[in-house]
Formats: C-alpha cells, structure tokens, sequence
C-alpha cells in the first residue's frame, strides 16, 4: 500500500531500519466530525471548482453515508459491489446496534469484501486519499473514515517493451503504473530481502516512487545515499523517471548516461542481484537502477540468454559499433582532408573518382549528410503514423539518390554515414548512450575536420578521461576497465557461462558477495548412466 | 597531499608509459651515431642503470615511508640544502617535461602534420594534461592502464612487421666498438631510463607498497626489450650507419611496414602510440612538478598551482631550444650527464648513503 501521507521532505535516519519505515502526520490536521454535514462541507469547499469529482450520498438501513471518489479512477463495477454490500445485503440491525463512533470499524471489519482498506480519523489524510484515486467513505456519527482502494486508473496493458525489444527472453515490460512495475518484479524476485521504500515526490503530482534493494546484497553505504538523495528532491512535478536520474546523478554536465533506464523487469531483477537498487517512478516505464556503469550500456538482455560461444562475437560487434558510431566520419574526413597518404592506393583512385565532381570540402559533406541524418532521426520520432511513407520517400530517395546525383556529395561519404548510423543502433540496450554518442561523433567530426588524426586523438583522449572520471553513486563508471579489475572482466568483451558467474561485481555489491557455487557441469566421463540403461534393455 | 589511491600495478604501469614513451623515437639514432650496430646491446646494458635508479629511490622511499622525494631530502641533507635541492629537483622535473613537450610537437611536424606550427600541438596536449591533473591523479592512473596497452601493441607490431625487409646479419659483428664507447652510450640510454625516478613522487600515493619494487625493475627491463628490440629491428632493416643517419628510424620502420596490399601505411599506429605515451609523460612531469613546488615552499594544497605550472612548462618548452639541432645536441651531449649522471642516479645514490647515516626518523601525520 503507498502511504500518501509522507511529509515531502522526511529526512532519512541514519542506519535506519530496511522497511518502509513510520508515516510522519501530516502537517495540518482536521479532524473528522461526528456530523456527517460537516465533513461533507469541509471537503467540498476543499475540493470548489471540481467538476470530475463525485459526492455520493446514501442511506444503509437508516446510517447516513457518503462516498466521495474522483470519477474514472475507480473501478465502477467495484464500487456497484461496495454499494451493494452496503444498500442491500445490510444487516441492518448489526450495524444501527454498534457504537455510532465503532461503524466505520464495524464496516471495515465485517462488510468490506476487499482487501485494502484502511481507516482515517484525519480530514486531511481523507483528502489525500481521495487525491491519490482512492474512494472514501464516511458515515454519519461516526468520527472516522474508510479508505477502500477500488483503484482503476486509466492504463496500458503491459506489453512487448518498446525501446529494448528482445529475441530470446521474457518478452513483458514495464508500465506507467508504479504497482504494476513492483508486482513485475517481486514477481520475478521472492525473496523477504527484496525491501521496497515508498518516497512522495512532487509537491503537486504526488508522484509515488519506490526504491527497491535487496537488503543483504545491496552495500548499504551506497544504499543510505541514494535515500539522502531522493529525500533532498522537492519539485513541484515529477512526470518521469528521467526527472529524478537528473536530480539524484552525481555530475551534472555529462553526455553520459551515469544512471540506468530500463523497460525490461528482467534486467532490474538481475541489477537488484548485483547489488544495485532501482528507482519505481509512477507514471514512467522506465525503471531506474543504479550504480551503473559504462559496459552496461554496451550489453543487451540477450547476451545471457544467448549461447556465451556466441556472445563474445556479437560484444565484439557492440564495440566495433560503438568505435564506428563515434569515430568513422571523423576519421573519414581527416583521412580525406590531411592524410591522403595513408589511404591504400587503390582506394585511393575509387574515393578520389567520386570526390571530383563534389565542389564542397569534405568536412561540409559530411556535416551536411550528418546533420540531414539527424533530422531524419528526429522527424521519425515525432512523425504522425500517416506521413511516415512521405518521409521515408524522402529521406531514402532525394537524400540517398539525388544528392548523389546532383554530385552534392560522394557515394563514400553517403556509405560512411549510413554505416554510421546503422552502428549508432547496435550499441545493446543503450538508447541513452545512443544520444551521447551523437554527440561524441560530432566532437569528433569537428576534432578531425580542423585537426586531422591528432584532434581525433585529443578529443577522443578527452572523452575517455571525463568518462574514467566519472562516478556512479561513487562506483567509478569506467570500472572493470579503469581501474582494471581482471576478476570482473567476465561480463565485458565475452559473457562468462552462468556457472562460472561465482561473485557480484565487487564494487557494487555491499555485502553477500557469492553469486554462483554451481560447479562446471560434468557429465561422468563414459556416460555410465546412459549405458547402464541400454544394458538393462 | 595527494588525496586519491593508486595501486602499485597502476604505478608501475604509468612508470612505464613514461619511460618509454620518449626513448624509443631518440635512441636508436642518437645511439646508432655512436655505435653502429651495437646500439641494442647499449639499451640492454642501460637496463642496469635503470636497474639501479629503481632500486635507490624505492630504498629511499621504505628509509621515509609516506613522503615525497622532495619530502624526505630536507629529512637527509638539512633543511637550506634540502630546500635547495628540492627546488633543483623541482627545476628537473619541469625541464625535462618541458623537453619532451618540445620533441612531441616536433615528431608531429615531421610526421603527420608539417604545415602546423609546433606552438599549436604544444597549446592543445597541454590544456589535454590540464584537464587530465585537474581530475586527479587516479583517473588519468586508470587511463593509463588501459592505454598503456595501446601503445605497447602498436610498438611490438612495428618492431615485428617489418620482417621481410629485415636482415639480421647486419647486426654483425657483435660489440665491435670499444667497451667505453659502449658504456658511455648506455649512458645516454640510461638517461632516460633513469626516469623512473620519478615514482618517489608518486610512491606516497599507493594503497599498497610491498611488490614495488620487483614491479619498477620489471618495467624498466620491459622496456630495456622494448628499446633493443625497435634498435634491432631498425638495424636490420636499415644498416647500423643508415640508422644514425635518419631522423627517426623508428618512424622510418612503420613506413616500411606492407603487408597484403592494405596494412602499408601503419606509422599512425606509431603517432598514437607517440601521442597517447606523451601525453602521460607529460601528465607525470606536470604532476611531479606541481606536487614539488608544493612540497618545497609548504604548500597544504597543490590544485591550485596546476595553472600556472601548466603555463610555465609551455613557455618553457617553447622558449628553451631554437631549433631541432639544439635539441638533438642536448639529447646526445648534456642529457646523460643531466639524467642519469646527476638527478637520475647519482644524487638519489649519494643521497640514500648520506641517509644510511642518518637516524631513521619516525615522521608522518597519519
């Protein structure tokens, strides 16, 4: 159950305990009144002005009752059941005999068939239930109200993730529902150490958030501080989970990802096993986990699903991809521009035939085609479904055929940005590191189109030691690489096979650090077994 | 002082980047001039200096645990004449930094870039170095580490993929030059391997400090094998006399480098390694430098003199030789007797035995 009633900005104790811990009061409080006419003017003068708000009021034997819920948000069928519990399954004489002040008791206990109840002697805390899509109901002479979540908002199915899709594997992805995401990965993760913690953030939305950890991996240092920095949040809105990675990420002007996004419940179940926490955001499908590291964004979900003979050679891909994305058109033009010579002689005449009739220098081409490219990008974002054939048409033959024609451009560039665009998409999971890399490449165009090699070499030099210097959560980012931990070096380059999985990654992970005892199978040395079997027949 | 961790492999492995990074684009035809074809045997034997170097200023470092070479040389000579030659060591450290900025930009004009003005490379790996120590001195270690291997690789293919020009009985006859020539050539190699006594700057700063000193030989006789392996190589593809005669052989040896018609032009494979392996050696220099300057007038902090360092070892280097001849006549005349002769083994020698007779001192704020 979320508790909405969290003050915004609860510090967080130190060493605290691993659940969810005391709701604080709230701040104003109004008590419920025994006169049913009291509370209903209190919360419609709260709630003047709205007009997707319903105030139901009905009689149960000769009880006064109000029911007070925001439209759409709940279950209609389930509030036909509430009434009906209440209007014409009653018993009446039960509840006009119990205390007036023990009704809402009464009902709770007794004539509630649902299972998430809760009681309220607060006005306030009833408004917020009501704001929190909740239904509330009060009864007359009695000076508390009932909490019954009949939740139904508004929502998506859960559906093939739409960002990171797979070939092998689960094929379920997150939603915008916070409740939905954490039952997605409880599911995935019974174990009494998987403890959650519920933050409000949002001074108006409200926006429940859920950090997940898994209490005797997770290091809890690292633990302590995510919590210092949630709790140092105060935001009117949060509408995303990107909006909380920007206020909790420990370097501000980065082009890199430093905290993780994902749609895939699989993956945040195996970072909660390495001993990371992950941040549920209502609203978002995107889960956050952290600390991340540079390598992650560079695996898919795949690779441990896939044969690890095989993994090495599609990592080796990834890499590959991401050297092309960021640094071919710059070696291309520096190539072009500076050191012809190191071109090899038969390509020579190839590229040079196809650069005569271009009258621009090379460096504007390629900009030219880069930035055409991104546009492309960036229009196949936002496009209406219906012109999609339209730039499609575009983009494929007046970009590719006439600029070629009209000698605007080479052929070989026209191939090296394509290529640079395929490879810019088989970075792995990476659509974060996706946008950095553009970036990169551009720095990187630049550095080559006025320095040649030795600017490609600096800027890249440059990259590689922001990126060393970089820091999640206080795990450096680069991290099996620099500082180079050969022990972790299993699920870089090649995927180790899952028995061989035998630590979390050290730097990570806080305390139980054993992942795998699994011995290297071993089949008996002469398949005794299916010999004896053949013998008996 | 310095607040971050490194790790004694991490150590070693910057000590090398630095030791090699220069030596190997001089020596064979500073070396060559003197001896011909036995310059490989001079970068052997000047392993033994090296050797020596390591061993002292890591001696040194376990007689003052947690200090600095310019830490501990007021401990041993005094305070005015430690003072004073921690200043001097200061000066070392900056010159020598100074010169190799002064052969980086030269290498790039002669290779890739020739039109460009040397002022400009200067400029632009400076402000790299800036940005780098302003990070600390941790992160650039860990950069280190994994371009390290860059370099080593792009050297060992150049060594090795020039073979079928190579022609290995122009190495002989084998140490026909007079022993003392050999020495005094070693010397010159040496120089640069006695280098390595920079990691009693950097010693303070490990997390451990138990196989240090068996990492430090391990790295100088790496290099040792690195430095006559480019000779050999360049010897017999070219000829010991013909070595000594061009401007970089090592850089003439990727040029001849063809292998099925596609890999025929590998020196960029040699300009990165050159660039990458400057470029720590710069950092080391500039580091060193700030932290001494530091340490001699008392500093509790050195961030903050990054800045000016970082612009004075630019006018220096862009100040200190009017041309490649002057550079190249200090490399083979005054650098033997600049290096190993004075700060690189002789006075941390003189200086470990003026500090056996001194009472071991138990200093160190924790």
């Amino acid at each position: 159950m979320l508790h909405f009633l969290r003050s915004i900005n609860s510090k967080a104790k130190k060493g605290g305990p691993s659940g969810p811990r005391k709701i604080p009061p709230p701040r104003k409080f109004k008590e419920i009144s025994s006169n049913l006419a009291d509370n209903e003017a209190y919360l419609r003068q709260e709630f003047a002005n709205i007009s997707d708000i319903v105030f139901r009021r009905f009689y149960a034997g000769e009880v006064k009752f109000l029911a007070v819920w925001f439209d759409g948000l709940i279950n209609n069928r389930v509030s036909q059941d509430i009434f009906r519990a209440l209007m014409l399954d009653i018993p009446d004489k039960r509840l006009l005999e119990a205390p007036k002040e023990k009704r809402a008791d009464f009902i709770n206990l007794r004539l509630m068939p649902f299972y998430d109840t809760q009681k309220a002697i607060d006005l306030e805390e009833i408004k917020h239930w009501i704001l929190a899509s909740k239904m509330v109901l009060l009864v007359d002479g009695c000076p508390s109200g009932l909490m019954i979540d009949a939740e139904n908002r508004p929502q998506r199915p859960i559906s093939e993730p739409i960002v990171e899709p797979t070939v092998l594997g689960p094929h379920d992805g997150f939603v915008e529902n916070i409740r939905v995401n954490t039952a997605l990965i409880r599911s995935r993760l019974g174990d009494a150490m998987l403890k959650s913690e519920d933050y409000i953030i949002g001074r108006r939305t409200s926006t429940p958030v859920t950090l997940m950890y898994v209490a005797d991996i997770a290091n809890p240092g690292i633990i302590e501080e995510a919590r210092r920095r949630i709790s140092r949040i105060d935001i009117d809105g949060v509408l995303d989970s990107s909006y909380i990675k920007e206020m909790i990420q420990d370097r501000v002007f980065t082009v890199f990802p430093l905290i993780k996004g994902t749609e895939r419940p699989d993956i945040v179940v195996a970072d909660l096993l390495e001993g990371r926490f992950a941040l549920v955001v209502d609203g978002s499908p995107q889960v956050l986990t952290a600390p991340s590291i540079f390598i992650e964004f560079l695996q898919a979900t795949d690779d441990y699903y896939i044969n690890p003979m095989v993994v090495w050679f599609i990592r080796s891909l990834r890499y590959l991809a991401i050297f092309i994305a960021t640094n071919l058109v710059g070696l291309y033009v520096a190539l072009i521009t500076y050191h012809q010579e190191m071109i090899p002689i038969p390509l020579v005449f190839s590229i040079a035939g196809t650069r005569e009739i271009v009258p621009f220098p090379v460096f504007f081409d390629a900009l030219f085609l880069l930035i055409v490219f991104e546009l492309l990008w960036e229009s196949s974002i936002r496009l209406p479904r219906v012109v999609g054939a339209a730039i499609n048409i575009v983009g494929a033959l007046i970009l590719g055929e006439a600029a070629v024609q009209s000698s605007l451009v080479s052929p070989t560039l026209v191939i090296v940005i394509a290529v640079t665009a395929v490879a810019n998409f088989a970075l792995g999971s990476g659509y974060d590191l996706a946008l950095a890399v553009r970036i990169i490449r551009l720095a990187i165009l630049a550095a080559g189109g006025i320095l040649g090699f030795y600017g490609i070499a600096l800027v890249s030099l440059f990259f590689l030691l922001h990126m060393a210097g970089l820091r999640s959560f206080g795990v450096p980012y680069f991290e099996p690489l620099a500082p180079l931990i050969s022990k972790e070096m299993k699920d870089t380059i090649y995927r180790a096979p899952h028995w061989d999985f035998n630590e979390r990654p050290a730097l990570i992970a806080g305390k139980d650090t054993t992942r795998d005892n699994t011995p290297p199978p071993a089949p008996p040395a002469n398949n005794s077994f299916f010999n004896a079997r053949s013998k008996k027949r | 002082m310095e607040p971050g961790k490194i790790s004694e492999r991490q150590l070693a492995l910057l000590i090398t980047t630095t030791l090699i990074s220069t030596v190997v684009f001089w020596m064979p035809q500073l070396g060559a001039r003197a001896v011909e074809q036995d310059v490989w045997i001079t970068a052997l034997a000047a392993t033994i200096w090296g050797i020596l170097s390591a061993l002292v200023i890591v001696a040194l470092a376990r007689r003052h645990p947690g200090l600095t070479l310019i830490e501990y040389l007021p401990l041993i000579l005094g305070k005015p004449l430690g003072k004073v030659f921690g200043g001097l060591y200061v000066f070392w450290f900056l010159f020598v930094g100074a010169i190799v900025i002064r052969e980086f930009a030269h290498f790039l004009n002669i290779t890739i870039m020739p039109k460009t003005p040397p002022a400009f490379f200067m400029v632009t790996i400076m402000a790299l170095c800036f940005y780098a120590l302003r990070g600390g001195l941790e992160v650039w270690a860990r950069v280190n580490e994994i371009l390290l291997f860059v370099v080593v690789v792009a050297m060992v293919a150049v060594i090795v993929l020039p073979y079928n020009h190579m022609d290995l009985s122009r190495l002989l006859p084998i140490a026909d030059h007079p022993p003392g020539l050999l020495i005094s050539t070693s010397l010159l190699s040496g120089s640069w391997r006695s280098e390595v006594i920079l990691a009693g700057m950097f010693i303070p700063a490990l997390s451990c400090f138990r196989h240090i000193s068996r990492n430090l030989i391990i790295s100088v006789v790496f290099i040792g094998f690195i430095v006559a392996g480019v000779e050999i190589s360049a010897v017999a593809v070219f000829g010991g006399v013909p070595t000594g005669q061009k401007e970089f052989p090592f850089f003439s040896l990727a040029r001849m480098i063809s292998l099925i018609r596609i890999f025929d032009r590998l020196e960029v494979l040699l300009v990165v390694a050159l660039l990458l392996g400057t470029f720590f050696k710069i950092c080391a220099f500039l580091y060193c430098s700030t932290l001494g300057v530091a340490q001699v007038f008392g500093f509790k902090e050195f961030q903050f003199l990054l800045l000016p360092l970082s612009v004075l070892l630019l006018a220096m280097s862009l100040n200190s030789f009017k041309g490649v001849p002057e550079l190249t006549d200090f490399l083979s005349n005054v650098w033997p007797g600049y290096g190993l002769l004075s700060f690189g083994l002789v006075i941390p020698l003189l200086l470990y035995l003026i500090a056996l007779f001194r009472p071991v001192r138990q200093v160190r704020e924790p």
